[in-house]
């Protein structure tokens, strides 16, 4: 099955035309971006003096490291795993996912679980704390490390997951600022 | 009063409904045999509770995918070089009507993927009171397993977007998948089925089978839960850090 299927998959997905990156769902092509020195991106501090407070929040407030790894390589892989840790797309939520059932009482009820299951967001912190999960696999199944640090630093290199959506160029510039740390020399305090 | 007519109609449609309504989900009451266009599969879920499983489109499916978005492309561009038009005319002050700059294309344009309207969702209701396998009535094709619950005290649902596996469900035969462990760290624990797998009594007359099991790659996250993958499977997925392999290592399929 698999060239054919490849092949199928490659028409309904339209990027085949793309330079293919290993593994990437196409549906959610990221955006070539120019290339940047990555001597000019601001590295983010990361030094302060761990108090039992600041560790205990290490879990919320956090960035990686990776040995050996190229500035351009690990803004791929946070771009990626950013992607990753948002919704498709708005309009993919408005997909009513079909219920076995669909059209029994029983059924009635069942939708409710079903879209407990897929949307029990409902609000900003849940986001945050599920862009924190998301984000900590997808760069942990990468091979990255992650690093504690107090929120008074984090906040300058990240944004607050929440109602509003950073736009795009910030979201960029921010994750620029990630990847010279996730690229830089090792951290020497805030292990998880 | 109209809307109370209307909340009336709408449960007496609800109620007209269950007598064509299929059953996906079977319990051993609602099973009356292996219907020869259906493709039975069984799944032990445990205490995993309720997942989500796709139908790899159908070439078909596929193709009407294909030609609704061209379709949809062609339009949103003839509006978009209008809109761009207006915008432009006002800046070079050809128009005194102050008008917005349109949005790219690329980035508004969307059309829902095709594996969304084949979604299957499994709730934790055994085939057997009490038991811990379910009996699916399918649509026969290859599915892919998308979300599991997650752990902790909400069991929110997680993709499987970094890695999953897939099975093929045959008309006319009863399979089994394997086994829905539950969360292990940060990864989902599946186990494949073998010829030792259980089935239930009532159904050891039909010669249940293990599925043919596939490694899954990458899946986009259509409805933005936390993202995880199912932990490697002996023979069947491995990882190469983040890429999802098949046997003999190659790169598994994803949505890719």
């Amino acid at each position: 099955m698999g060239d054919s299927l490849k092949s199928l998959l490659c028409v309904v997905a339209l990027v085949c035309a793309a330079p293919a990156v290993a593994g990437r769902p196409a549906y959610a092509p990221l955006k070539p971006l120019p290339a940047v020195d990555p001597a000019t991106i601001e590295t983010p501090q990361i030094d302060f003096s761990p108090t039992p407070e600041i560790e205990r929040d290490y879990s919320k407030f956090f960035f990686f490291h990776r040995a050996e790894t190229h500035f351009d390589t690990a803004l791929a892989d946070l771009r990626e795993c950013d992607q990753m840790a948002r919704k498709m797309n708005n309009a993919a939520a408005q997909i009513n996912v079909p219920y076995p059932y669909t059209g029994t009482m029983a059924g009635a009820a069942g939708g409710v679980i079903a879209a407990l299951i897929i949307d029990a967001t409902a609000g900003a912190a849940e986001r945050r704390s599920m862009r924190r999960v998301s984000m900590g696999n997808c760069m942990t199944f990468k091979g990255y490390d992650a690093f504690g640090l107090p929120k008074s630093l984090w906040t300058k290199f990240n944004w607050e997951e929440g109602n509003v959506e950073p736009d795009e160029d910030e979201r960029i510039a921010k994750l620029r600022m990630h990847a010279k740390l996730a690229s830089g020399p090792r951290p020497v305090r805030g292990a998880l | 009063m109209r809307a109370i007519f209307k909340f009336v109609a709408a449960i007496a449609a609800l109620s007209a409904v269950p007598a064509q309504a299929e059953r996906i989900q079977l319990r051993d009451k609602d099973f009356s045999g292996v219907q020869p266009g259906k493709a039975y599969v069984l799944i032990e879920t445990g205490s995993a509770g309720a997942i989500q499983i796709f139908r790899r489109p159908s070439a078909e499916q596929a193709a009407a995918w294909q030609a609704k978005r061209d379709k949809s492309y062609a339009r949103a561009k003839s509006n978009y070089d209008y809109e761009l038009k207006l915008y432009e005319d006002y800046r070079n002050k050809k128009s005194g009507t102050p008008v917005v700059k349109p949005k790219p294309l690329d980035d508004a344009f969307f059309v829902a993927p095709p594996e969304l309207k084949n979604f299957v969702n499994v709730l934790n209701q055994p085939f057997v009171k009490g038991g811990n396998v379910t009996l699916l009535a399918l649509e026969p094709g290859e599915y892919v397993f998308y979300t599991v619950p997650g752990s902790g005290a909400v069991a929110q649902g997680q993709c499987l977007c970094m890695g999953s596996v897939g099975f093929t469900a045959e008309a006319g035969k009863i399979v089994s998948v394997g086994r829905m462990v539950g969360m292990e760290g940060r990864e989902f624990r599946f186990v494949a089925a073998d010829d030792k797998f259980e089935a239930p009594a009532m159904l050891k007359p039909y010669n249940v089978s293990p599925a043919k099991l596939v490694a899954v790659g990458k899946l986009p996250n259509f409805f933005g839960a936390i993202v995880t993958r199912v932990a490697p499977v002996p023979g069947l997925l491995a990882y190469k850090r983040d890429i999802p392999l098949g046997g003999g290592d190659q790169e598994a399929v994803g949505l890719n």
